[in-house]
This record gives C-alpha cells, sequence and structure tokens, in this order.
C-alpha cells in the first residue's frame, strides 16, 4: 500500500475501490509494529480499529455519505484525551488502569463523522515537559534520530504522524506541546485559539492555556479535523461559541499578508544559527511572494517564561490534587491510615517533574507569596496578551521560529529543569495570550538534517485565515 | 527569596507529597533556580494593570438550566476504585477528625 | 469565679450559616441534588472529579442567591467569580472546593432578628455560592471508612455575618430567622437535622467597653439550635477562665462534643488553613442583567419582618400573635387572604391560631385544605360581631358543626341549630322575671349588696333560653329589674 499524505487521495482511493478502510487500518498496524522500538503508542487498539473500518466499509457500500466526513481518517490520540471506555493514563503511573466514563468532546465529533481511532499515544507526564522523557511508559524517539527526543509533551502523537502509523494525530498543547514536537519531527502542528475546541475530556494540566490539537502531513487535513472538532459545548463553560468556519472550504488566500516578526526573537543567544538560517529564508520566501514582512518591538520576550511557569504550575498544583487514589487511580498498598496513603499514593505515582511543578505552584499560590508571584503574573500575562493583539491589530500574522533548535539527544536536558523551561520561549506566546498558532515544516538543518519548523501566530479565532495563508506555504 | 527545607516541608504537607531527602535535596536546588528565574518578572513595572483571569470573555453566561441529566450509576461511580464495598468508596481511617 | 466577673466580659459572635439549596440538579453537573438516595447513586464523572471534567454552574443556585440577597437587603455583584479553595479531604473529589472569595455575589444587608417584642438588625458581611462535599462515614468499621458522594456538589449558600451577636439567644433567633427566611423564599427546606442549614460560630470575648476583638475560636458544624446554646456558652466560659488565669486565647478550629459538652480543638485538615484561593479558571463571571434581577425581585414573597409590622400596626395584634402568624409563609398568606374578606382582623387571628393551626397540626394537611372556605370563615366571624351567636357557642357549636358540613352557610346552620341568640326585650323580659319570682331569696339577697348572684341569674336566663339570650341585652334588663 501506498503511503499517505492526504485524506483527499484516501477517500479518491476508497471511492474508486482500491482499498478498503480495513486494509488502510491493517496497513497503518504493520507501520506501528514496524516502529515499535520509538515507543510512540502506549496502546493500540487493533481489533477494534480493524472491526470499526470493517463496519465503516459495509456502511459506505450501501450509502457513502452515512460513513461520514472522515471515513479514511485513522488517527491516534495523545494520552491525555479520554475515550469513553478505554483507558487514559495521562503518560503517568498514578492513573494507570483507569478506564474514563466518558469521550472527550472532540473525539465524539470526529467519531460521529466517521474517524477511527488506532490507539492511544505516548507524552509528558500530565503533559508537563518538552522532551517526552517524563513518561511513565518511557521515552519516545524521534523517526528522524531514534537517538533523538520528539519533542514533547506530545512527543508520541507528533512521531505518530512522522513515522506514517496515522493520518494525523490529536494532541494538546499547553506551551508549545503540539507545535515544537511537530517542529522536531518534521510534520505539521496546529494549536487553535484557547477555546475554539471543548476542554472536556482533556487532562487538565493549565486550565487557561490548555487546548486540543492537531498533527498532520497537510494543511487540509488539519483544518477539517478543526472544523469538525470546534464549537460550543454543553460541557465547556470557556468554551467559545462563536460559529465555526467552513475551515476545510475556504483554504485560498489570495490576497498580500502582513506578517510581524519580533527581531528580538530572531536575534535571541538561544537561537541555533542553523534555525535561524531556515527562519531568515522562510521569510525572504514570503517576501518574495509578494507578502509584506516587516519587524515589530515586544518588549516582553524575557518575561513569558517566568510568567508562563508561575501561571501554569500554579493551576496544575490544583488540576493535579484529584489524584489520590481515593475513587480512581493508583493506591500504595504501604500505608496505614488515610493521610499516609495521599502522600504514598501520590509519591509513589507521580514523576519528579510532575512533583516539581505541583510544589512549585503550591508555593507561588501560598499565602505571603500569591501577590508577589501569582498576581503578578497574571499582570504580565495581560501586558503579554495585549501587546501581543496590539500587533494582530495591524498584522495578519505573526511569525516566530518554533524552537531554538532542532531535536536534541535523549538525556540531555532532563537534569535542567530551567533550560528545558527556557527552551519554550517561542511557543508559549501564543498559549499566554489565547491565540491560535501553526508549526509548519520548514527544511532540515544542514549541518544534522534533523527538521525544522517555523511558527505562524493568528489573531483570536482567526483559524481560517492563519491555515488558508498556511497552504499557500506548505501545499 | 529562598527555598529552605523548612519550606519545603511545608510544601510537602500542603501538597500531600512525600519526598526522600535526596529528592528533597535535588528540589530546593531546582526551586531555587526556577524561583532565579521567576524573579525576573519582579523588575517589571505593572502598576495599574489588571490581572488576566479569563481568556475569553464573550460577556455572556454559560450556565445551565436546573435539571438532572447524564448521571452515572453506582457500578460505573465505584468500577475505578482502589478499594470499595457495594455501595461505597473505602478508605484507611482517617486517624484525626 | 463569681458571677461578676463573667459580666464583665461581652461576648462577641460571627456565623457562618450554609444553606443547602433546593434545587433540582448540582451547582455544576446535572446530578440529582435531592437529599437521601441509594448512596453513590446522585454522582456523575464530573462530581466524581474524574480526570477530564469540568464545572457548568447551575443557573438556579444563582436565582437563589440573588432572591436571597435581595431579601436582605444586599448589593448584588453583577459580575461576581468563582474561586478555588485548595485543600485534601477524602469526601471532596477534586482536591477543591469551587467557591467565591475575591467577588462574593451578594455584599453587605442584614438580617432582622426577633429579640422577644424587639427587632435587632444582624449586618451581613456577604453572601457566596459554593459547592457541598460528600459523606465521610467513619463509624462503621474500625479499619476503614467509607465515602459517599451524592451530596458532593449540591449547591450551597454561605452567609457571612459581621461579628455583632452578643448572646447563645441571638444566635439562636439568627438561626430562627435564617431558617424562617429560606423556607419563605422556597430556596431551601432550612433543616438543621437533615443537614440543609449548617453552622459555623465565630466566638471571641472582651471586656466590657472594649473596642478591639479579642481572639476568635471557630466551632465548626453546630447542626442543632440547642448545641449551638450548650457550645457557646461552654466556649464563653472556657475563654473568660483562660484569660482571668492570665492566659491568651489562641486561634483554633473547634469541635463541639454534645455528650460531654466541651468544646476540642479540631486537629486541623489544612496546615494552618493555607487554602491558596486563586481564581477558577474553569468558570466565567456570573453576569446579572436587569431581566434576571428584575426576575428574582418579582419572585419575593411578602418578608415575615414586614408582615410582623403590618400585622401589629395596620391589624392591632399583640406580638405573641403576629409572632404566631408569620412563622410560615403559609400562614401568614392565609391570614392576609382571610382579612381581605373581613375587617374583623383580630378575630380573624384568633381563629386562625387557636382553631386552625391546631388542626393543621392534628390533621398534617395544608390550611388550603381547610373544610371551610374563606367566605365561610369570614361570614362565621361576622356572626359573632353582630352578637347573632355568643363568641362561646360559635366556638363550642357552631364551628364543629360547619366543618361537619362546610358546604352550609353559617348563619343558616347557626338558625337550623337554633344556636342564633336573641336580644328581642320582650321575650328575655319575661324569662328574666320568671327567674326572679323563682327566686325571691336571691333577689333580696342581691338587691342587700351580693352583685355576684348577677351570675347566677345570667346562668338561669342561659338556661331557660337554651343558651340563645344575649348577653349583653340580658345583663341589661337584669340589672334595671334588679334596681333597688
Amino acid at each position: 500500500m501506498k503511503s499517505y499524505a492526504k485524506l483527499s487521495d484516501i477517500q479518491a482511493d476508497l471511492r474508486a475501490g482500491q482499498i478498503t478502510c480495513r486494509q488502510l487500518v491493517a496497513f497503518y498496524l504493520e507501520q506501528i509494529a514496524a516502529t515499535k522500538h520509538l515507543n510512540a503508542y502506549i496502546e493500540v487498539y487493533a481489533d477494534e480499529a480493524l472491526q470499526r473500518a470493517q463496519s465503516l466499509d459495509e456502511r459506505y457500500a450501501t450509502d457513502p455519505a452515512s460513513a461520514g466526513r472522515l471515513y479514511g481518517m485513522v488517527i491516534s490520540i495523545k494520552d491525555v484525551i479520554c475515550y469513553k471506555d478505554h483507558q487514559v493514563t495521562g503518560g503517568s503511573h498514578i492513573l494507570e488502569g483507569f478506564t474514563s466514563l466518558f469521550s472527550a468532546t472532540a473525539v465524539e465529533r470526529l467519531l460521529a463523522e466517521g474517524a477511527i481511532i488506532i490507539g492511544r499515544t505516548n507524552c509528558d507526564e500530565f503533559a508537563m515537559g518538552s522532551t517526552n522523557e517524563t513518561s511513565y511508559y518511557g521515552p519516545t524517539k524521534n523517526a528522524a534520530d531514534p537517538s533523538r527526543i520528539p519533542g514533547g509533551s506530545s512527543g508520541g502523537a507528533a512521531v505518530a504522524v512522522q513515522a506514517g502509523t496515522c493520518l494525523a494525530a490529536l494532541g494538546s498543547d499547553t506551551g508549545g506541546s503540539v507545535r515544537q514536537p511537530a517542529a522536531f519531527c518534521g510534520v505539521i502542528g496546529l494549536k487553535p485559539t484557547y477555546g475554539r475546541i471543548s476542554r472536556h475530556g482533556l487532562l487538565a494540566y493549565g486550565s487557561s492555556f490548555d487546548q486540543i490539537g492537531v498533527f498532520s502531513h497537510s494543511i487540509q487535513d488539519a483544518a477539517l479535523l478543526l472544523e469538525i472538532m470546534a464549537g460550543a459545548d454543553e460541557y465547556d463553560s470557556t468554551a467559545g461559541r462563536r460559529p465555526v468556519p467552513a475551515y476545510s472550504q475556504r483554504l485560498s488566500f489570495d490576497r498580500r499578508a502582513r506578517i510581524a516578526y519580533l527581531p528580538e526573537a530572531l536575534e535571541h543567544p538561544s537561537l541555533d544559527p542553523g534555525v535561524r538560517q531556515a527562519c531568515l529564508q522562510f521569510l525572504e520566501k514570503l517576501t518574495g511572494a509578494g507578502h509584506i514582512v516587516e519587524p515589530v518591538s515586544f518588549e516582553w520576550l524575557d518575561y513569558i517564561i517566568p510568567a508562563y511557569y508561575v501561571l501554569t504550575t500554579a493551576e496544575a498544583s490544583s488540576n493535579l490534587a484529584r489524584y489520590d487514589g481515593i475513587r480512581y487511580g493508583y493506591r500504595s498498598a504501604d500505608a496505614h491510615n488515610l493521610e499516609a496513603a495521599y502522600r504514598k499514593s501520590r509519591s509513589e505515582g507521580f514523576g519528579a517533574e510532575a512533583k516539581r511543578r505541583i510544589m512549585l505552584g503550591a508555593f507561588v499560590l501560598s499565602a505571603g507569596y500569591y501577590d508577589a508571584y501569582y498576581a503578578k503574573a497574571q499582570q504580565v500575562r495581560r501586558l503579554i496578551r495585549d501587546t501581543t493583539l496590539d500587533i494582530l491589530s495591524k498584522y495578519d500574522f505573526i511569525f516566530m521560529p518554533t524552537a531554538p533548535n532542532v531535536a536534541w539527544p535523549l538525556g540531555e536536558t532532563i537534569d535542567d529543569p530551567v533550560a528545558m523551561y527556557l527552551a519554550d520561549i517561542f511557543t508559549v506566546q501564543a498559549n499566554m495570550a489565547g491565540i491560535p498558532a501553526i508549526a509548519l515544516p520548514a527544511g532540515n538543518h544542514p549541518d544534522n538534517g534533523l527538521p525544522i519548523g517555523v511558527q505562524l501566530m493568528g489573531a483570536p479565532f482567526e483559524e481560517e485565515a492563519l491555515l488558508a495563508f498556511s497552504k499557500q506555504i506548505v501545499p | 527569596m529562598k527555598i529552605d527545607q523548612q519550606l519545603i516541608s511545608r510544601l510537602e504537607q500542603l501538597t500531600r507529597l512525600e519526598l526522600t531527602e535526596a529528592e528533597k535535596f535535588r528540589l530546593e536546588g531546582d526551586l531555587n533556580n526556577i524561583l532565579a528565574m521567576v524573579e525576573r518578572l519582579q523588575s517589571l513595572d505593572t502598576t495599574g494593570v489588571e490581572p488576566l483571569a479569563y481568556i475569553n470573555d464573550e460577556g455572556e453566561n454559560t450556565w445551565r438550566e436546573d435539571e438532572v441529566q447524564n448521571q452515572a450509576d453506582r457500578e460505573e461511580a465505584l468500577k475505578n476504585a482502589p478499594d470499595r464495598d457495594e455501595h461505597y468508596f473505602r478508605t484507611l481511617k482517617v486517624i484525626d477528625l | 469565679m463569681s458571677n461578676s466577673i463573667y459580666e464583665q466580659y461581652e461576648t462577641v459572635i460571627g456565623l457562618e450559616v450554609h444553606v443547602q439549596l433546593a434545587t433540582r440538579s448540582k451547582a455544576f453537573c446535572g446530578d440529582d441534588a435531592s437529599f437521601g438516595g441509594e448512596p453513590n447513586t446522585h454522582v456523575s464523572a464530573i462530581s466524581l472529579g474524574h480526570p477530564g471534567t469540568l464545572p457548568r454552574l447551575n443557573k438556579q443556585q444563582a436565582a437563589y442567591a440573588v432572591r436571597l440577597g435581595l431579601a436582605l437587603g444586599c448589593r448584588i455583584d453583577p459580575a461576581s467569580a468563582f474561586d478555588r479553595k485548595n485543600y485534601f479531604y477524602a469526601d471532596l473529589p477534586k482536591g477543591y472546593q469551587i467557591t467565591q472569595d475575591r467577588r462574593p455575589i451578594c455584599v453587605g444587608g442584614a438580617l432582622p432578628i426577633k429579640l422577644g417584642e424587639t427587632w435587632k438588625e444582624i449586618r451581613l458581611h456577604h453572601i457566596h455560592m459554593e459547592e457541598d462535599a460528600g459523606k465521610s462515614i467513619h463509624d462503621q468499621d474500625p479499619r476503614f471508612s467509607f465515602i459517599d458522594l451524592n451530596r458532593a456538589g449540591v449547591p450551597l449558600l454561605e452567609v457571612v455575618t459581621e461579628p455583632e451577636l452578643r448572646s447563645a439567644e441571638e444566635v439562636d433567633a439568627f438561626m430562627s430567622g435564617m431558617q424562617q427566611l429560606v423556607r419563605y423564599l422556597g430556596i431551601s427546606d432550612g433543616n438543621m437535622e437533615e443537614g440543609s442549614m449548617r453552622c459555623d460560630c465565630n466566638v471571641s470575648v472582651r471586656r466590657r467597653g472594649d473596642t478591639r476583638l479579642g481572639e476568635r475560636c471557630e466551632i465548626k458544624n453546630l447542626n442543632s439550635m440547642r448545641y449551638a446554646r450548650r457550645a457557646i456558652a461552654y466556649e464563653v466560659k472556657r475563654q473568660i477562665d483562660l484569660i482571668e488565669a492570665g492566659g491568651k486565647v489562641a486561634q483554633e478550629t473547634l469541635h463541639f462534643d454534645p455528650d460531654t459538652g466541651v468544646t476540642s480543638p479540631l486537629r486541623s485538615k489544612e496546615d494552618a488553613h493555607d487554602y491558596r484561593y486563586f481564581p477558577e479558571p474553569d468558570l466565567p463571571p456570573v453576569l446579572l442583567d436587569k431581566i434576571f434581577l428584575d426576575a428574582q425581585e418579582r419572585a419575593l414573597p411578602a418578608l415575615p419582618w414586614h408582615l410582623y409590622v403590618q400585622f401589629r400596626n395596620e391589624y392591632q395584634l399583640t406580638d405573641y400573635d403576629a409572632g404566631l402568624l408569620i412563622e410560615d409563609r403559609e400562614t401568614a398568606a392565609y391570614f392576609q387572604a382571610l382579612c381581605a374578606q373581613t375587617p374583623h382582623k383580630k378575630a380573624a387571628a384568633n381563629l386562625i391560631i387557636n382553631k386552625i393551626l391546631p388542626w393543621r397540626r392534628e390533621t398534617g394537611a395544608e390550611l388550603a385544605d381547610f373544610p371551610l372556605t374563606l367566605p365561610s370563615l369570614a361570614a362565621f366571624l361576622q356572626l359573632i360581631d353582630e352578637g347573632k351567636v355568643s363568641n362561646a357557642i360559635a366556638y363550642q357549636r357552631l364551628l364543629p358543626a360547619l366543618m361537619e358540613n362546610p358546604s352550609k352557610a353559617p348563619l343558616a346552620l347557626a338558625q337550623e341549630l337554633e344556636l342564633i341568640q336573641t336580644a328581642d326585650t320582650d321575650l328575655l323580659g319575661e324569662l328574666a322575671d320568671q327567674v326572679l319570682a323563682a327566686n325571691p331569696d336571691k333577689v333580696a339577697a342581691y338587691k342587700k349588696g351580693k352583685t355576684g348572684l348577677m351570675g347566677f341569674f345570667m346562668g338561669e336566663m342561659m338556661r331557660l333560653s337554651k343558651g340563645q339570650a344575649d348577653p349583653k341585652t340580658t345583663t341589661a334588663l337584669l340589672a334595671e329589674k334588679l334596681k333597688v
């Protein structure tokens, strides 16, 4: 079977009877087996996916429309997204064996249109990390070079698509967890506007930052998936209620765009020269295509990471309090009373990074420190958001590198949390401001051939323009 | 602001975590490094800036009508419990009430 | 220690009253919020605190909060917000409670409480919305505790007073007043024994004349007014004894043991109360527009303290009677409905208090089910007022007969039963002559000064007239005939 990069190609072959969905799933299952060493999947739903494919094929045979708009779309979901009657563990020991009672709204909407979920992908524990090395289920490896990280926290999802084991994947993005691994793995990674997709069924990490995101090989597919998942939800009070445009059908961009870039970013000391080169080439390409590319000042770049870590660890410390071994999850066998049970279950169940962030989050919220840290960070967030939106009122998009470097070797940063946090510098802005952003493949590094991704950010709820423009660049 | 072992003990209590001595030592260093990074925020003058709490303020309520719906049944509710009997979640005794 | 030492101190009390709302569903999800139910059946992934779940506010909780706030004269915040209160407890599924810390929905206000015949206003600090926790059962098994999450997420309103209560008596009056009000508004059962109303009491003492507040202790979860009285009495004495002995009161959270009558420190659930409040990111502010606020205003009934004033001033009722008639909304409304049909307000009050409320108590029925209609009751009262039937006869004989035959008009039934009093002076004059003629020695005694015998003559008149002699006319007639 040939390898597909677009749903439209798959659907054409299905229509023509060249393949069946069942064959497609079987093919992906073979790819999963062949790439097992990359450890992208925690669980594969082999039989279930085959059976579902079979029944969709049968439905298609009698009435094509009834198989849904996503007939032929095989996806994987990150281990932070709930799928009814399936396990979800957040990449953590503390939820090992937990079966969800419901599906995420995003998942339900995709299933209603005939998508097939082939498995659940590996990720950093509770989506906290940028290398996929904090997962209880072992690190995931980059298919371009298995001695290197794929990025994180949605490392498994990125590799699943990169390695051709599914057509698209759902991840989650709180500070760059879709875009950064997308860049490291050479695929497209989309984070929608905060509130564009319901968070019902997404394990909460940073509640005012989290969004479900999409990995794919084509803009077309990302647009279609977004279109189907997006929109108001009765279960999520923070989900935006605006109508959802038919993104997949509005992908033509035939005007001159105004693109801003931040010189502070392009000249940032942490930016690898090969990556900078790719960024500059990308900007030249845009200018060459007739778009306007201009520098804008953004004085808050170095404040983004500190503010982000204060706010997300605070929210996380609260969101992770529910993992106490009482109603579900891991309970230590070691304890003699309830208090001890709490401590041992949580200490044995959580990994080091999760514990670090929980403690830091509790600290910044604690009495006497709230104003200096949490309230301050909220003020800084407003400055960042206001300035970013101001730029986007004058420009269509903001250009950024996705990460300061390309995928680095496994084990390199795990000892230096601060270095790891600082590497999020280019992706976090979009989460701080709540705006949509996309990572686009932009060639390979001249020295090591590893994938480089560039990033475009758009105005809130303006995914239509962002996707259409991206399609111009990555047709 | 420096994080010391006393503060770490307090944080352990607040978060119901119990670290080994080695972990506590490492954490002290890590947290101090992270705090040093976070301290940068202090140098920014934010007088008069309203803290941002809600990203999307659509100016409309998202409340729901008072109706009973979408309940789970008891078996579903208890099925993930580490310890349970027929009706309840079961935990070890709370020694202090 | 002599009493005079205790009298040198003033007790200062502030209350935090939790009112469980009688909504159909929970505060932040669609689970059944009603009391009872088999354990762990009023639950869902959301109230169980499962991974990936989010809250959604029950509109009725906001509506009830506003109604309570309007009744108490609070300022309603049109954009109040939720916060998370973080702590660990086995019956707190999310590891935090959704509450309102920074911007509660109602601010200020006051509850008028009735102390004897006077009313005192107890000012409130605020009222806020929050959710209840589940229930832990500790006494079923020596090794285990059992958790029932039916109650987890049930909507609560917390009413916080200023520290303006000065005695256990005032606390009792406040709790009674609060219970009465939430029942009037129909927002809660206000049932302390069932737990739909709970009280935490902040108690401190200070020397009389001192304006600073002493260190306070919080006595948690008092679920009966009797316990509250005893707990306060104990705690006040404890604090005064401590201070007099040279000690200092430490700020503590206490538990009252009704068996021993003693308050003792609750070992803290949460270290030094560091709840790490922060704005709840999953819920936007609660926006209240004029349409919504007006709707809540319209839903308010007449309030007990306003009715009390009306009943005393307009209807001239006693404190006691007014108090009884405002006790519950049904009674007050019934009384007012009857008053709309008759000018005899006091008589109407007596009728309800002495006959109809006891009937309600005995039968357990509702006032609306009382066999006689309001017009019928009004006609009954009219008969008495006109003197057609004596008060005694009306209540002892006519009313019971009417209750057996509710479709009969009171006048017609009274006539049928020959209960109508006569003030016919000819007839009465003849009977009077008979009575006096039959008792010459008593007449002589009366004329010699034994005026008490009038009672005897009246009794004879009643006997001969089969109770139909109108007392006023008869007395006047007898007096005339017995004139010396």
